[in-house]
């Protein structure tokens, strides 16, 4: 008799443990295609010369007195 | 190419909130919300440390990757911008951000949120540069005009930085050396070196 008490708890048991279960893969998410209208800064950013502009306002008004 | 960045001194930053109140004021930002905030640690007590906290323009920004309409965009220099036209608002952005850069206003009772709001750096939206309704909706859009935001602009301490960020790497390498070379952002003894 406690032989079968014994193993209805141990199966009881593993039932309940197997909730605490946690699944390791974290699931990543990418980006999705900008579904937006089309900024035209966009097209002015990449160009170098759009750059140096921007460089030199950094290093002629953040820079150190 | 130069990617734009911010960055935040902990030893010059005097928390004086003037960027916040820039920022505000430049952009005419809504009641609610804050696109930048000052963070104190251990305020009010010996040794405490302030940095000023926006959008940081992640490279892989997960408010664009959680975003299920697909509102967020990158420019070529890095700076995260969204299309207020596809935001529905539904807050996953907010979830994902670990700066709590997305704000939303109370748009109406009952707190029904609007369209997000965040740090645009100066560069407004999707609308046409300068236009009225690019400003009504974004705020500045000080970058087409060839300047940085002004929240770095008119930093009085210089602790807050906004640019190119391979020269912010230079101006803060150069600090830290003056310092003393300790290769590291807080716990600094002396300020404004």
């Amino acid at each position: 008799m406690r032989q079968i008490i014994a193993c209805g708890l141990m199966v009881i048991g593993s039932v309940m443990l197997s909730g605490c279960l946690d699944e390791p893969t974290v699931e990543l998410h990418e980006p999705g295609e900008y579904k937006g209208a089309t900024d035209p800064l966009v097209q002015l950013s990449g160009t170098s010369e759009f750059n140096s502009r921007l460089q030199d306002r950094l290093l002629q008004i953040q820079t150190d007195r | 190419m130069a990617r734009m960045k911010f960055l935040c001194d902990a030893e010059r930053c005097i928390e004086c909130n003037a960027c916040v109140t820039a920022c505000k004021n430049e952009n005419e930002v809504p009641w609610g919300v804050n696109r930048r905030r000052v963070v104190t640690i251990n305020d009010g007590e010996p040794g405490e440390k302030s940095i000023s906290v926006a959008c940081m323009h992640c490279t892989d920004a997960p408010c664009a990757a959680v975003c299920p309409v697909d509102c967020f965009y990158t420019t070529d220099d890095g700076v995260v911008l969204h299309d207020k036209d596809q935001c529905i608002g539904c807050g996953y952005c907010f979830y994902a951000c670990p700066f709590g850069a997305p704000q939303y206003p109370q748009a109406s009772a009952f707190g029904v949120r609007g369209k997000m709001d965040k740090c645009t750096f100066c560069a407004g939206g999707p609308e046409a540069d300068g236009s009225p309704e690019e400003y009504e909706k974004y705020g500045a859009n000080r970058l087409s005009e060839g300047k940085l935001p002004l929240c770095a602009e008119m930093c009085s301490t210089k602790a807050l930085l906004g640019g190119d960020g391979d020269i912010l790497a230079d101006i803060y390498r150069e600090r830290v050396l003056l310092r003393g070379g300790r290769p590291q952002t807080w716990g600094w003894d002396t300020a404004y070196s």
